[in-house]
């Protein structure tokens, strides 16, 4: 055998799976067996050096009232993360501005139809319009609708996103991310459940949205049993019915 | 109980076995104290309110690879980085200091520069490494194939070990 090269010296330093041949090696040849005492030296002088950036207090040597402090700050700014969510969930969907323009014009529709004698009453009475729309109907129907998602650590080996539905999911949005995290949101009251790298949601209906990250990690999104994206080796296969796609996402529209 | 369970949990168990290790790997990694608590409180609030689960090892490789994006995203701001630089400039300190703190003060200087000379990955997976990261770890904190941070791990050692010895640090 020839001599190990310096990542397989490295692996056996480091407690890493090497194959047996490399272990029966080291025990015959006294060079491989020198490099691997040289490694092992230079790990040592790395880790102290490195050992000297630490700050005192910082990691291993924190002091426990150090820790309690840091522990009530991330509370804290978790606190007011959610606190910060459920703010934005109470706010109506659309963007500012267009939402005061639409409730303006509704409010205006809603006094022009109710003076009788203009072409616009007669129309919209002729209509049938019972169901038209007053200010009030607009604020119900332009709230968000409550939400409910999961987050998952995406392992190594990658993540299928399996979903089913219990009714017309209208969109599903497949979004790519700067983190190795799963996540899918759907209307509330869908259900979800993680194991063996598999994210299951049986969702109560529409839009989904599914976070997925930007990686060459492998993942499969699913869909009543439905492939509609396949990543694997680096090589993505979109076979869902595409709405729109860019780098950044693929929006499927689905029965 | 299973992992994402405890991880809803009990908080507190997974702050205390995490929280450390994060702070001194973004405080090797950025040379700022400060900055390592805020960049290590800001990925574990994020692992909590994404309610993040997982193996351990797998919340763990969340935790670094957040916690690296986020050094990456403050230290693209360049005025950022200005700041920071003159907050904690890379220098030998001051004479008066007693000679084995000045020895200490002088290695560590030199250290910084050695790890600051480095790319991005090269000071990732090094300190990933020193922070007792195995390989497959690695792998999913970095987005590199497994196979391949070995070949990485040794070039990023060989390139410190080079720079440290360009600053006379034995």
């Amino acid at each position: 055998m020839n001599h190990m090269d310096e990542s397989t010296i490295l692996a056996l330093r480091d407690g890493e799976a090497v194959p047996d041949v490399s272990r029966d090696h080291l025990e015959e040849c006294s060079a491989c067996e020198s490099a691997l005492r040289e490694a092992e030296w230079r790990a040592e002088h790395i880790d102290r050096l490195l050992g000297t950036l630490d700050e005192p207090g910082v990691g291993g040597t924190r002091h426990s009232e150090q820790l309690n402090e840091a522990r009530a700050r991330v509370r804290e700014r978790l606190d007011a993360r959610i606190e910060d969510d459920l703010r934005s969930r109470r706010r109506f969907r659309w963007p500012g501005h267009l939402g005061r323009a639409a409730a303006v014009l509704l409010v205006a529709v809603g006094a022009v139809s109710a003076l009788p004698g203009l072409p616009l009453h007669s129309w919209l009475t002729s209509a049938g319009s019972d169901d038209r729309a007053t200010p009030g109907a607009t604020a119900e129907t332009a709230q968000e609708v409550p939400r409910s998602g999961v987050s998952v650590a995406v392992p190594q080996e990658g993540i299928r996103v399996l979903v089913g539905s219990l009714g017309s999911l209208g969109s599903l949005e497949v979004v790519w991310i700067d983190e190795a995290t799963a996540r899918i949101d759907a209307p509330e009251g869908s259900r979800f459940t993680y194991g063996d790298g598999r994210l299951e949601a049986l969702v109560a209906g529409g839009p989904v949205r599914i976070e997925l990250p930007d990686s060459e990690v492998p993942v499969t999104v699913e869909v009543d049993g439905e492939p509609y994206l396949t990543r694997s080796e680096g090589q993505t296969d979109v076979t869902g019915p595409i709405g729109e796609r860019t780098d950044a996402r693929i929006l499927f529209t689905t029965p | 109980m299973s992992d994402s369970n405890r991880l809803m949990v009990d908080f507190d168990a997974v702050f205390d076995e995490h929280y450390p290790g994060l702070v001194r790997y973004v405080q090797r990694l950025t040379g700022d104290g400060d900055t390592a608590e805020d960049i290590a409180q800001e990925a574990m609030v994020r692992l909590f309110d994404r309610r993040i689960s997982g193996s351990e090892s797998g919340v763990r490789a969340w935790l670094y690879k957040t916690a690296t994006h986020l050094v990456r995203d403050r230290y693209r701001v360049d005025t950022n980085r200005q700041r920071l630089l003159e907050r904690h400039p890379v220098r030998p300190v001051a004479l008066e200091t007693p000679d084995r703190t000045l020895e200490r003060d002088e290695t560590r200087a030199i250290v910084r520069e050695a790890l600051d000379a480095l790319s991005p990955r090269d000071k990732e997976i090094l300190l990933m490494r020193y922070s007792g990261f195995s390989y497959k770890e690695i792998a999913a904190a970095i987005d590199v194939a497994s196979t391949s941070v070995g070949t990485l791990l040794s070039r990023a050692e060989q390139r410190f070990a080079e720079a440290v010895s360009a600053g006379e640090v034995v």
